[in-house]
């Protein structure tokens, strides 16, 4: 769990890089529909560092590097609260279509990944909580193919999306489909988070799907679908350790400096207290987080068990990270003018998608066999 | 020499110790201790476990391997830092039990080494290393607990003796120690920490007496020791007088990690985990445990141990890659004592009423037993720096938050 010099490269260019391009005023900018900037055009850039095709295959324009290197990426991007589609289309599409043995449909839909091109946002979920195995929508096999009907939420980027992931039953059996965002039938409309994302709801109305679009089946989809969700999961929570990280420094920074009663508000014994435990939570998750991306790499059997223990600490952890960011700054921090809110509003997404601590908890214990 | 070299030499090392340790570790000794009462303290008052047990610390002793990193005459096997860290890394890799516990070897070993005249070394450091005098430790006293530097128990030089009056509290293992180390004062300084001596006083001197201390939960493992005109040489001094603090200091640094970093392989378990403690004492429906909230709070347990966990091997990977581990390591006391003040408090919770015993014939052992844990395990946020103290220590040194400014009148 130690850095080697070549991580340590990667992960520093990534700090570099995010101080550079990314602030809490992109943030800002980006809540209204018009003043946003394309992630298009966030994704473009992120292709000319290499980024969008990080840990993809070499064969189609990846660099083949492992997912600790994503996740010093992820980290640096989440103290910046940058906006990216790295996630959902890097960790949890671009795996997804990259396992088994991809038709020359998904190398086109990897490759145009890497270079930058596409956009192409994972819709799994349909109810108010996260549950992957519930899947209403669902395709009739017809003459030329399937007919896709149903409706998808809190898809991340599927406002720019180039192609979708799509779960559906095909008579009672999970099946997983690639959708053209532009296909007759589709309908998107949008809303925009609270923390400045946008999330998609996908309407479809007799979608035509050829085999084409086929990606899985059966076990084969259900497990493609618990993998590439747990990387997700392992992802998102290294974001969210970058999350935390930045709150809790620009925090303490802050006890530092703020005077009251004569003296600097981090002399007193109730607030170092506060911080230190603080402090102690973000480094236990900076452990979990760690072993969880190494583990990744080292295709680690029960990954699903360790991706929930790593999820359900980060939510809490980054919740905590904002709450605690806010209350210790007093009045400014309820402020617009100041950052610190941002954080907690990107925590609050961040704890919820993919699954809150609550759900990772009891999925843990189900995996654990209690 | 080249670092491929080195590298190559140490892996030469690293299967000789790994065939050493498969040789001769009976295999009763490879699992966790079920409880303290296996461990092997040293001294006159000690007794092994079992023949592995003794076995296990004869081939240990006889090896070096104890203090690996310690000069031969002195018991060990003279060996460089990294072959030491080797033997540790394959010995806790392997899951070896510790076949030696002492405060002698861990703690005041290697301030003798670095602070010690050559006749103190020559006399105290073999008999520690080979188990043959067992150390307890003379810091806190009634008014000096976590204001350690207020302490009292004076010494008075006087034709090469030392005459010492006072009384130390808390000494773990007083009543079966040979020798303690101790904090006295001598003089006084500008600042409480000037004038505190480091005497190491033979516990068979006419006037020292020990008292056991009776816990809440009906163990006796500390004492009170009262030192009444005791005479001790000034030859048993370490480093000069009125300089004691800083060596104490340099001690207290080794007993924090020992609280934690080989916690883990002492860890003493209880035979059933949570898990299986709550399925069978609260039941259990589909393979789950019963109840939903009691069943959370059991994966709460489970995840800050995994965390837990997971920051031991961060900071060993640092350590075994020559790094200096990160601030990490000045939460891991505090944090581990809570966590296991939560998991015995869970235990108890699963028992029910059954978890109220004191003693007597009605209910089975397991289930007094539990209870006198949960009780036992209130001093863990306390022993060894408490909780509030180290989280002082976190804010102020690893967060660099400013000294308290209380307002003098």
């Amino acid at each position: 769990m130690v850095l080697s010099e070549a991580q340590n490269i990667v992960a520093n260019q990534a700090r570099r890089y995010a101080d550079d391009q990314f602030s809490v005023d992109d943030l800002r900018r980006r809540r209204s529909d018009t003043l946003g900037r394309p992630m298009r055009e966030t994704w473009k850039d992120l292709s000319k560092i290499g980024y969008t095709g990080a840990t993809l295959a070499e064969e189609y324009g990846g660099s083949g590097l492992g997912f600790l290197e994503l996740g010093c990426v992820l980290e640096a991007f989440g103290r910046r609260l940058a906006t990216t589609p790295l996630i959902p289309t890097l960790a949890i599409s671009g795996t997804l279509l990259s396992r088994g043995s991809p038709d020359a449909r998904r190398k086109d839909i990897l490759t145009a990944m890497a270079t930058g091109e596409a956009i192409v946002a994972p819709a799994f979920e349909e109810r108010t909580h996260f549950d992957p195995c519930y899947v209403e929508t669902c395709a009739s096999i017809s003459r030329d193919g399937y007919r896709l009907n149903g409706r998808k939420r809190i898809v991340l980027d599927g406002d720019e999306a180039d192609w979708i992931i799509v779960s559906a039953l095909v008579e009672g059996e999970l099946m997983l489909f690639v959708v053209s965002t532009n296909a007759p039938g589709v309908t998107c409309t949008h809303d925009i988070l609270i923390d400045s994302r946008v999330a998609s709801v996908f309407e479809f109305d007799d979608v035509i799907l050829t085999t084409a679009d086929f990606v899985a089946s059966g076990r084969t989809a259900k497990s493609a679908l618990d993998d590439a969700l747990a990387i997700g999961a392992i992802c998102v929570s290294a974001e969210m350790l970058g999350v935390a990280e930045a709150a809790f420094h620009m925090t303490t920074a802050h006890l530092k400096e703020r005077i009251q009663f004569g003296v600097k508000i981090g002399s007193f014994q109730a607030l170092q207290h506060r911080a230190a435990r603080w402090f102690t939570e973000i480094e236990l998750l900076r452990s979990v987080v760690y072993k969880s991306l190494a583990a990744i790499d080292a295709g680690t059997e029960d990954i699903d068990r360790l991706a929930s223990a790593c999820k359900a600490r980060a939510s809490d952890t980054v919740i905590r990270s904002g709450e605690e960011g806010i209350q210790l700054h007093g009045g400014i921090g309820m402020t617009d003018d100041h950052d610190i809110g941002f954080y907690l509003k990107r925590a609050r997404v961040l704890q919820q998608w993919l699954g809150d601590a609550t759900w990772h908890r009891q999925r843990y214990a189900d995996l654990a066999g209690y | 020499m080249q670092p491929d070299i080195a590298s190559q030499e140490l892996d030469v090392f690293r299967t000789q110790v790994r065939a050493w340790i498969e040789e001769n570790c009976p295999p009763s000794q490879l699992n966790p201790f079920r409880s303290q009462a296996e461990w092997y303290w040293g001294g006159r008052t000690a007794h092994f476990a079992s023949d592995d047990a003794r076995l296990w610390f004869e081939r240990m002793r006889d090896k070096g391997w104890i203090v690996p990193d310690w000069p031969v005459d002195y018991g060990g096997a003279g060996l460089a830092a990294e072959h030491a860290d080797v033997i540790r890394t394959e010995l806790r890799g392997a899951g070896c039990r510790r076949p030696l516990i002492s405060l002698g070897t861990t703690m005041l070993g290697p301030v003798l080494l670095r602070h010690g005249t050559n006749g103190q070394k020559a006399e105290h450091l073999r008999p520690m290393a080979r188990g043959k005098i067992r150390w307890c430790q003379g810091y806190s006293e009634p008014s000096a607990g976590s204001d350690l530097a207020s302490l009292q128990c004076k010494a008075v030089l006087d034709n090469g003796q030392y005459t010492v009056n006072g009384q130390k509290i808390w000494t773990s293992g007083a009543h079966q120690s040979d020798w303690i180390y101790c904090l006295v004062r001598t003089g006084r300084g500008e600042k409480p920490q000037d004038g505190i001596t480091f005497l190491l006083i033979d516990l068979k001197s006419p006037g020292v007496s020990v008292t056991p201390i009776v816990l809440i939960s009906g163990e006796s493992e500390f004492c009170i020791t009262t030192f009444d005109n005791v005479t001790v040489p000034e030859a048993n001094r370490i480093g000069a007088e009125g300089k004691g603090w800083a060596i104490a200091k340099e001690l207290l640094a080794y007993e924090r990690q020992m609280y934690s970093l080989d916690a883990r392989s002492d860890r003493t378990g209880s035979g059933m985990s949570l898990a299986e403690t709550a399925k069978t004492m609260v039941g259990s429906i589909d393979e789950k445990i019963a109840d939903p909230l009691l069943r959370d709070e059991v994966v709460q347990v489970e995840l800050d141990r995994l965390a837990y966990d997971a920051t031991i091997s961060r900071v060993n990977a640092a350590i075994e890659a020559g790094q200096a581990p990160g601030p990490e390591v000045s939460f891991l006391k505090y944090f581990l004592s809570e966590l296991n003040q939560r998991r015995t408090d869970l235990r108890l919770r699963f028992h029910g009423n059954a978890g109220l015993t004191w003693d007597g014939d009605a209910t089975p052992e397991p289930d007094w037993r539990a209870t006198r844990e949960y009780l036992r395990s209130k001093a863990d946020s306390i022993a060894g720096g408490t909780t509030e103290v180290q989280l002082n220590i976190i804010a102020k040194r690893v967060l660099g938050l400013p000294e308290s400014q209380s307002k003098k009148t």
